[in-house]
């Protein structure tokens, strides 16, 4: 009994820390949405979390009705690596630097995921050329490193670059114009390591019939640069 | 059949119904005439000026334009200061912080930008929205820590502004979302949609749903901007009405059609009653929402995207489809007492 009783006062003080640190040792979460780049529909794909080390600490899959995903158990100050891999979807991966805390804290990221699907049509939402121009804008880089990433990540598979010019003024300068968009973006994939065969590009003489210039009223406000997509064509 | 003694009655009582309508016209003309703003243009950008936002101590106001840039100007005097780049997109949307040292822009380019307003460097690019940002609104707080965004992806998002994470992300609009605003108490956020409504918001970042659907607008709501006693909303829309909410409960305390054409922005003055209103039917309009009583009507000569004005309401500034930025500037203090309801 006495060194039951001994034994339970040397543990106190070990037991009375590990609960400090408990306390101590904030927890942090992240949820969103998953959606299919195409047509924004919500996805039911698996999620799996690495550290920093590369180790693998969760897995889950998002919900099928919304997209929706939570990971928990997340470690203030450190980074993670989010992937995606189904075998459906193109391999996409995000990397997450959780800040330093000392308090729960969740945070929120929507995902955006290409179907592995020959033809698929991805449209690059920022506008990479100013009007009449084919040398991509200062600060594009931040949006095409996405890109990078993704044929990285999917080293087999082959795109076309589809340009699309401001109007339909001149069919002729339009297809030369959209050509020089589609090299100088082929060109900046290519400088960041990205095997030339695996880019094509095309040129349009008239303006994109998907994403039309607003006329009349509609065009109050916007600025009309043509589009640029991005097409699976093979993996 | 109506007796003679009758006609003659009805007539004069269609007389001094005539005589009171003139009356009030006459006053309305006096008031607009007697408010004496007078107009100068004090800049330009290259292309469509879509957005305006006044600092706290009325020193200095911000542009955001179709041309990608921001441009900070001086007041009262209208002088450029600066202009920033770095957006790949039309700025939709401008917010001082509270201590009116830092700047959030909305862009097209999807992002959420923090700047510098002395410096003008850029200190943050948010990426997080999967649509264009078209509002974004600072915590007012004097220690602001977050910034709030609306998108076309129907979203409203929170920013903590240290580390550029992305917070919270508030569902609930069926459509685009156009605009956003922060209380100044710090309690609420209200964001305006597509979807016709206008939603708010805890800022307690435990909360998912909304507090309250404020439902009365016919027209996509474009914009939305609290009172600085956070007591009352204002919203305007795409058909050119305007509403005053009851911040505490949701309820309608005015409606009324303010324009022939979408409000895109509308400002309180701090006496918390002057409303300020601009559109793409080319006016800019004063309200004292008592009543509401039209102050002042302006033809600006071309389409109004943004309007603010300076808290004692002596300056207007105006962001203009021509890319000018404009500035109403009060000569006399108005001293008719009486306007048209």
């Amino acid at each position: 009994m006495k060194k039951i009783l001994i034994l339970t006062l040397f543990c106190l003080p070990f037991l009375f820390i590990n609960a400090q640190s408990q306390l101590v040792q904030a927890v942090v979460s992240i949820g969103g949405r998953v959606y299919n780049i195409t047509n924004n529909q919500p996805l039911s794909v698996n999620i799996e979390i690495f550290d920093q080390n590369g180790q693998r600490i969760n897995k889950i899959k998002s919900n099928a009705t919304d997209g929706s995903y939570f990971i928990t158990g997340l470690k203030p100050g450190t980074t993670y690596e989010i992937r995606f891999s189904d075998f459906d979807y193109m391999k996409y991966s995000y990397s997450i630097q959780i800040p330093a805390t000392d308090k729960y804290v969740e945070y929120s990221k929507d995902f955006l995921i290409i179907p592995k699907k020959t033809q698929t049509k991805i449209l690059i939402p920022v506008k990479l050329f100013e009007t009449h121009k084919s040398k991509l804008k200062y600060g594009a880089d931040l949006f095409l490193s996405d890109y990078i990433n993704l044929l990285k990540l999917n080293p087999t598979v082959k795109i076309k670059i589809v340009s699309f010019p401001d109007d339909n003024a001149n069919p002729q300068d339009n297809l030369a114009l959209t050509q020089q968009r589609g090299s100088s973006l082929k060109d900046y994939f290519v400088s960041n390591g990205i095997d030339a065969q695996r880019i094509s590009f095309e040129g349009n003489e008239s303006t994109d019939p998907d994403n039309p210039p607003p006329t009349g009223r509609a065009s109050k406000g916007k600025k009309y640069i043509g589009s640029t997509y991005l097409i699976i064509e093979g993996f | 059949m109506m007796l003679f003694g009758e006609y003659i009655m009805y007539k004069k009582r269609r007389i001094i119904y005539l005589i009171m309508l003139l009356l009030c016209s006459s006053f309305a003309i006096s008031y607009a005439q007697i408010s004496n703003y007078k107009m100068r243009t004090i800049g330009k950008h290259n292309d469509e000026a879509l957005a305006v936002f006044i600092n706290k101590d009325n020193t200095m106001m911000a542009t955001g334009s179709q041309d990608e840039t921001i441009k900070l100007w001086s007041l009262p005097d209208g002088k450029e200061l600066k202009t920033l780049v770095g957006h790949l997109g039309s700025v939709y949307n401008v917010s001082f912080s509270g201590n009116d040292r830092l700047l959030a822009s909305g862009s097209e380019d999807q992002t959420v930008r923090i700047w510098d307003v002395n410096s003008g460097v850029e200190m943050k690019v948010m990426r997080g929205h999967t649509g264009p940002v078209i509002g974004v609104y600072f915590d007012q707080d004097n220690d602001p820590s977050l910034v709030a965004s609306t998108s076309f992806d129907k979203t409203v998002k929170l920013w903590d502004i240290a580390t550029g994470a992305e917070v919270k992300t508030l569902r609930a609009h069926t459509a685009p979302t156009n605009n956003v605003a922060y209380s100044y108490d710090g309690k609420t956020i209200a964001s305006a949609s597509d979807d016709s409504t206008v939603r708010i918001w805890s800022t307690d970042l435990k909360k998912d749903a909304p507090l309250m659907v404020l439902r009365g607008h016919r027209a996509p709501v474009l914009t939305v901007v609290y009172s600085f006693d956070s007591e009352m909303i204002a919203s305007s829309d795409a058909n050119g009405e305007v509403i005053i909410w009851d911040a505490k409960n949701g309820g309608i305390l005015r409606k009324f059609k303010a324009h022939n054409d979408l409000v895109q922005d509308v400002a309180f003055a701090a006496d918390n009653k002057t409303l300020v209103t601009g559109s793409l039917d080319n006016h800019v309009k004063l309200w004292d929402i008592s009543g509401p009583i039209l102050l002042m009507d302006m033809d600006i000569g071309v389409g109004v995207w943004g309007v603010d004005i300076v808290s004692n309401a002596s300056i207007i500034a105006i962001a203009c489809d021509d890319g000018s930025i404009r500035l109403l500037t009060k000569g006399v203090e108005p001293v008719i007492k009486k306007g048209k309801k």
